[in-house]
């Protein structure tokens, strides 16, 4: 029992760290604002999510949980709410996102430039 | 007569906490009243700055310092930029139910109210809080650490991990916020070179 609980962390605390890292490396190798809001998003939901859940199954029916399970569920309300806040704010600044088709153009400028 | 006798005898202090108090609250009421935003603003400072005044009579002063400084400094700054982004009054807002919402705000600060009831005394000396850690950190602290401020002590030394994770949450949010908004754009589109800028 202890031990299907351990691999269980195990996985679930190497699928978050795989989200965070992805996320991470998003957040600063994209060239659009929205692009990289998306991929810090990964991080508040994937990432914290998996890494949460594995720390459960290692609580197991215990205050602990709960605590974890209520950090969660408040993490889930707060991050939604301020990357629309953030997102409105950008449109509204007039910071419009680069559609697929404008950045094919770009990546093909700039291999032509460089190539 | 001396002025500590003068002091006790009169309740001073609780004079002072009192109004201070009263203050604030009257402060807040305004707040909620007023439609003009700006004075709406300086008001939050002038509470902020009034709570800071309660925590030094309260002999709290680093709590103060850092009320003083996060309330009425940056925050009241930080509105008065937002507020140069928009309109100076509020809009009106009609509808929403009063009344249901003035029950439930009463029923929960009823129960706060009688939450306290089970609380020790103010600054009773046998309170539990104050036989934990408390006489350690007063008789010890300066032979242990060496500093000679005993807040200061708690927070660097004897809770120093807590300080060193709320310097990585901070410096991780600035960082972060910087990554994801980035700078401001170049005012010259590059027309041939589509380099990789934010």
């Amino acid at each position: 029992m202890q031990a299907t609980l351990d691999i269980l962390t195990w996985a679930c605390i190497a699928i978050g760290a795989f989200f965070l890292i992805v996320g991470a490396i998003g957040m600063i190798r994209f060239d659009d604002l929205y692009a990289r809001m998306h991929a810090a998003s990964l991080i508040d939901t994937m990432g914290l999510g998996m890494v949460m859940l594995g720390l459960c199954f290692q609580a197991g029916w215990t205050l602990t949980t709960a605590k974890l399970l209520m950090i969660l569920a408040f993490v889930f309300f707060t991050s939604p709410t301020s990357t629309y806040a953030l997102v409105r704010a950008s449109l509204a600044a007039g910071v419009l996102p680069e559609v697929a088709a404008e950045g094919r153009e770009r990546a093909k400028r700039a291999s032509e430039a460089s190539g | 007569m001396t002025f500590d006798n003068l002091v006790t005898a009169t309740h001073m202090s609780e004079l002072i906490n009192t109004a201070m108090l009263l203050f604030m609250a009257v402060t807040a009421l305004a707040v909620a009243k007023l439609r003009n935003l700006f004075a709406v603003v300086m008001l939050t400072g002038i509470y902020s700055l009034v709570a800071a005044a309660l925590y030094v009579v309260l002999d709290a002063v680093d709590v103060a310092f850092t009320e003083a400084a996060v309330g009425a400094g940056v925050a009241t700054v930080l509105m008065l930029g937002t507020l140069a982004l928009t309109k100076d009054t509020e809009k009106v807002t009609t509808g929403g139910n009063a009344l249901k919402a003035l029950v439930l705000v009463t029923i929960t600060g009823a129960v706060l109210i009688w939450a306290t009831f089970d609380m020790p005394l103010y600054g009773d000396p046998t309170a539990p809080i104050n036989e934990h850690v408390a006489p350690r950190y007063i008789n010890d602290s300066g032979k242990e650490t060496g500093v000679p401020n005993i807040v200061t002590s708690v927070l660097a030394s004897y809770r120093g991990y807590d300080t060193m994770g709320e310097t990585f949450v901070i410096f991780t949010a600035a960082a972060g916020v910087i990554t994801i908004i980035g700078r401001a754009p170049k005012k010259r589109r590059r027309k041939d070179k589509g380099g990789s800028e934010a």
